[in-house]
């Protein structure tokens, strides 16, 4: 039997965020061994795929919070994955998000999920603002990082190569 | 302290870390106790696996390998249901190496692996965290079969293998490996090879 972590899912109008399991994993091998994930560390092949999704899911237990899937309420499709992730050559957490496939792509599916996801960080885990690593060719998650009202931060470069830095604060809050 | 230092969450992450761990059952021997894997452990799970004595799991790891590597200790009890330990000695939280049931994409059957930090080499504790927890796989979590995938090159391992009674039956290749695995079968319980 496995263990699941007692964890409050968050909810959104068309969106269950609960922490990932297994039943995620078909979704997510699948997403990473396509071109779609090249900004995720992939393609890769299924071996690499899978210490990957499990490091998401890991980094739950070892740090208490971590990527939420997204499941559509009314298909119980894992459409995504969004939450801060932090492994150990981050200083600090990274907001990010993901779409499984390109068929949940163009429907606000991403930016629901984020949304309800940076609200949790600063209201109920008290997050001041939390950082995302975009890369320079990533148009679609540039544009989303700017619709979620994210400010370039150049005092504070991302480690991770090609890429900005993005970084989100609450509702109302100056940078 | 070194650069692979992690600190324990606290707040409501930690609150949630700490449920996890209550989680995973806590196993005992003459001298050691096992329990979950937690953040503050990783800087000796890296240094194992960062350094020369990380060939034996595919390594030497970058420090971001050795993070997936090490959540998956983790990740496998929620996946899975079996997943991996922390050994410490009792009396002391320290952890002074890993242990590990664990089923990668492409592993027919679980696997029994095991870690121990240079500095606590020479003791038996290897084997003797590595008995318990192939018990606790056969006795409490009645799995069919177990086995542990060790380089020939792994000379340590390969011994520790011997030494816990498992039988060697052939060899696999893994996708990101650039040498064969020999595959040691760990008998059941009451000495029966489980062919």
């Amino acid at each position: 039997m496995t263990l699941s972590l007692n964890v409050p899912q968050l909810e959104t109008n068309r969106l269950i965020l609960r922490v990932p399991g297994a039943a995620d994993m078909p979704a997510m091998l699948a997403f990473l061994g396509e071109d779609r994930a090249e900004f995720y560390g992939g393609p890769m092949n299924e071996h690499d795929a899978w210490h990957k999704f499990s490091a998401y899911v890991g980094q739950w237990m070892l740090r208490g919070y971590g990527m939420y899937s997204a499941v559509l309420k009314d298909s119980g499709d894992t459409v995504g994955m969004a939450g801060p992730f932090h492994p150990s050559h981050f200083d600090e957490p990274e907001m990010s998000w993901l779409l499984t496939d390109a068929k949940f792509e163009g429907r606000g599916l991403a930016a629901e999920a984020c949304q309800a996801v940076i609200a949790h960080l600063f209201s109920t885990l008290g997050w001041a603002n939390v950082v995302s690593y975009i890369d320079k060719a990533n148009h679609g998650s540039r544009k989303l990082a700017e619709r979620l009202g994210a400010q370039l931060d150049t005092d504070r470069p991302s480690p991770v190569p090609n890429c900005d830095s993005y970084r989100h604060y609450p509702q109302g809050a100056v940078a | 302290m070194s650069m692979y230092c992690e600190t324990l969450p606290i707040g409501v992450p930690g609150q949630t870390a700490a449920s996890f761990a209550a989680l995973v059952p806590v196993l005992h021997t003459k001298r050691l106790t096992l329990r979950a894997p937690r953040a503050d452990d990783y800087a000796v799970y890296a240094e194992i696996a960062c350094g020369p004595r990380g060939e034996g799991i595919g390594g030497p790891m970058t420090r971001e390998e050795a993070w997936y590597d090490f959540a998956s200790l983790a990740s496998c009890w929620m996946l899975q249901g079996h997943g991996g330990w922390t050994i410490t000695l009792t009396g002391e939280d320290r952890a002074i190496g890993f242990v590990l049931i664990g089923a990668e994409p492409g592993d027919e059957e679980p696997e029994l692996g095991y870690l121990i930090a240079e500095g606590s080499e020479g003791h038996g504790y290897a084997s003797e965290a590595a008995i318990a927890v192939r018990d606790y796989a056969f006795d409490t979590l009645q799995l069919p079969s177990l086995v542990s995938y060790v380089f020939a090159t792994n000379t340590r391992s390969v011994a520790l293998a011997e030494r816990l009674g498992a039988i060697k039956s052939g060899t696999v290749i893994y996708p990101d490996d650039d040498q064969p695995s020999l595959v040691y079968r760990h008998p059941a319980p009451k000495g029966t090879p489980d062919v």
